[in-house]
């Protein structure tokens, strides 16, 4: 256990970081250098900047266009980036209470009783939506055709990381402030102890995974759509 | 070893090199090398997808033929990816997959209106035939056309005496048909406008041509426009943007610059060609962000500034069929040209119909990218029967669609789209006449060479000598 405790809480961490940020600002360079050509798009091609981003905002933030044409894939995608958004925000708070305290003028109390609603909810609309969207790829010959190993893998990594992240959730047995001790210290470098839950140590290994995949794999669709759809909207 | 196995070794080796080159490529190759997600959606709403439900025809397991092995050569992690099956080594058939593969796809880009993550698979079907391109693999009617246009200046070999004689023999046709006195007028400097169609109109579809004749005589009449074609520069169609070789494409096109600054024109007006408007107006040299001394616009949005304008009156009783739009990809999609069309053909008539869905999510005909002129099988191997009956099959939605719209004519302004959309009806028998915009421009216009009808305005005098013709009016009662 002790060993487990030391790879996953006090070395891998840092690798986990080192290769994340260098790994995704090494492929948006990428994207960023390279010359830019002209493939307009109709109807909504325009050439002026503003107008572009207001139509390529739309279609990020709420995927306008997609709700128009394909309603029900929409909801299980939205829903689910919806729903890790705001699990993303939520973890922020095992590093610190404060920008939630901050932003929301919230009471110690009241975030620990949105974590518990707030949370509980967003955890399970992601589990639901993601094994939705797995279960489609499974069913639907279309999209089961184009699918390689990594479109399942990663799936089932995230299945894993939502199941366990929803047991602690939902478990009785876990201790926030503990957390938070050792993400300070952590990011301090002055050593801790790693807390000892196998679920939690389960669960910060699988994040740590998917961290370590995302600069490499299919995730990298968040940062790139923000390339790719002014690609098309934008006319000179 | 002998030749033949050196020689697929060596194309082999190209074809990784090239793909491995995507890493210092364009940014929407780089981009679409890292962000599909699989989600199906291009298959629905691709038309060849849809009528050959194939894996291969899936638009995405087609860029991955690309993806796959970029992926495989242009990372570290190759074989960590191939290990998961989001990489693969190359195939000994590669080429010859290609050549097939990235040739059943017209390129329309349909896939690109409707992905979530706005991938536009024509960018990776064009790579895929530049590379093919470069093995000197494309089909042969791809390969033969570029290389007349090269040794011509256009696609189908003319000659500077046969252009001009077709000219005048159009000439001839219009004075036929309506009694209407046109010219051509060929390589004359100072002229306002250089019209270029594509030249096949010449030829194949002479109907549009005299419909253009008339549009710019009247034009005249109106506030004194003049125009002028180049003998150097007739043919806007362009197959570099289907082979994929950019420098074939900007040579071409070049051909177009020059004539526009050699005659001193104000405006280039592309004809009903789509792809040729988008090589024109966004690719090459003529594009409009070069800030060019002359302006690039076509047809549709010139004649409808001057529809605006009341230049024109038509006698809307002379087409009674309905009528039907086809958007060509290129001008719909690819450069956002569908309602000036439309406003002319409801200004020609009151029985427009539309086809659903249309404008820029209108379906195929089958024939973009240029696989509109390929009949035979023209030397891609692996290709089961020829091309004619592939497009057959995979125009099947457009024909459904034009049935369903009840028209009797279609009007569908791009050469390949005519080719192929006549070739639809032929081979389901559905009996509907298929032609450009401007063949019913002619059909439509009222004209009057004593200028009354046409030039209420500002319309300078006409030569004397018209006069004789000036009542004189064919009805056109044989329809369309």
């Amino acid at each position: 256990m002790y060993g487990l405790q030391l790879l996953v809480g006090k070395i891998l961490p840092f690798v986990t970081i080192v290769v994340l940020v260098a790994g995704v600002t090494q492929r948006i360079r990428r994207w960023h250098k390279a010359a830019v050509t002209n493939i307009a798009l109709f109807p909504s091609a325009t050439t002026d900047k503003r107008d572009m981003w207001r139509e390529v905002l739309g279609e990020i933030v709420l995927f306008s266009s997609f709700r128009r044409e394909h309603r029900q894939l929409w909801a299980y995608t939205w829903f689910f980036h919806l729903a890790l958004l705001f699990i993303i925000v939520g973890h922020t708070r095992l590093i610190t209470d404060w920008p939630l305290r901050v932003l929301f003028g919230m009471s110690p109390q009241s975030v620990d009783s949105l974590s518990a609603w707030g949370g509980g909810i967003v955890g399970v609309v992601a589990l639901a939506t993601c094994a939705l969207l797995l279960f489609r790829r499974l069913t639907l010959p279309r999209v089961r055709e184009a699918s390689s190993g990594e479109d399942y893998l990663v799936m089932l990594l995230l299945l894993a990381i939502l199941i366990t992240g929803n047991m602690l959730r939902f478990g009785s047995h876990f201790d926030v402030t503990r957390v938070q001790a050792y993400f300070a210290s952590l990011f301090t470098f002055t050593a801790i102890q790693v807390p000892s839950d196998s679920l939690f140590l389960a669960h910060f290994l699988l994040v740590q995974v998917l961290l370590i995949y995302l600069p490499f794999g299919k995730f990298l669709h968040i940062p790139g759509i923000f390339y790719s759809k002014p690609l098309l909207a934008k006319d000179y | 070893m002998n030749r033949e196995v050196r020689d697929r070794e060596k194309s082999l080796r190209a074809i990784v090199d090239q793909v491995k080159a995507i890493r210092n490529g364009p940014r929407v190759l780089q981009l679409y090398m890292d962000l599909c997600q699989k989600c199906g959606i291009c298959a629905e709403q691709c038309h060849v997808s849809r009528a050959f439900p194939e894996r291969r025809t899936n638009p995405a397991v087609r860029s991955d033929l690309i993806r796959k092995l970029f992926k495989r050569h242009g990372s570290a992690l190759g074989p960590l990816l191939k290990a998961v099956g989001s990489a693969r080594d190359i195939d000994p058939e590669e080429l010859e997959t290609w050549q097939r593969d990235f040739y059943e796809c017209s390129g329309c880009r349909r896939c690109a209106r409707f992905c979530p993550f706005g991938i536009d698979n024509s960018v990776i079907t064009r790579k895929g035939r530049a590379v093919v391109h470069t093995l000197g693999a494309s089909p042969y009617m791809m390969s033969e056309t570029q290389r007349t246009s090269d040794e011509t200046g256009n696609d189908e070999g003319q000659t500077y005496a046969s252009f001009v004689d077709a000219c005048s023999f159009l000439e001839e046709e219009v004075k036929d048909e309506i009694g209407m006195e046109v010219s051509i007028p060929i390589d004359q400097k100072g002229a306002d406008i250089l019209f270029i169609p594509a030249s096949a109109d010449l030829i194949s579809f002479p109907e549009t041509y005299m419909g253009v004749a008339v549009f710019f005589r009247l034009l005249k009449d109106f506030d004194g426009t003049t125009w002028t074609m180049s003998s150097k520069a007739f043919d806007g169609a362009n197959f570099g943007l289907f082979t994929g070789d950019d420098a074939h494409m900007k040579r071409k096109n070049q051909l177009a610059y020059d004539a526009c600054i050699e005659l001193g024109v104000k405006k280039l007006v592309i004809g009903e060609c789509g792809h040729a408007y988008r090589i024109a107006k966004r690719l090459g040299p003529t594009a409009s962000r070069n800030k060019n001394p002359f302006e690039t616009t076509n047809i549709f949005c010139l004649a409808d500034e001057y529809l605006a304008k009341g230049a024109f009156k038509f006698d809307k009783s002379r087409i009674t069929e309905k009528v039907t739009y086809h958007d060509p990809c290129n001008f719909a999609r690819s450069t956002g040209i569908y309602e000036e069309p439309r406003r002319l053909l409801r200004a020609f008539t009151d029985t427009l119909v539309e086809m659903t869905p249309n404008r820029t999510e209108n379906w195929c005909c089958g024939g973009g990218g240029g696989l509109a002129v390929m009949d035979s099988q023209e030397q891609v191997t692996k290709l089961n029967g020829t091309f004619h009956d592939y497009r057959m099959k995979a125009g099947k939605m457009k024909v459904e669609q034009i049935r369903a719209s009840g028209a009797a004519y279609c009007a569908a302004p791009c050469a390949n789209c005519k080719r192929q959309i006549m070739q639809l009806m032929e081979h389901y028998e559905t009996g509907v006449k298929v032609g450009g915009v401007f063949d019913l421009f002619m059909k439509a216009v009222v004209w009057n060479d004593a200028g009354t009808g046409t030039r209420a305005t500002t319309g300078q005098p006409q030569p004397a000598g018209k006069a004789a013709a000036a009542t004189q009016q064919k009805e056109l009662s044989d329809g369309l």
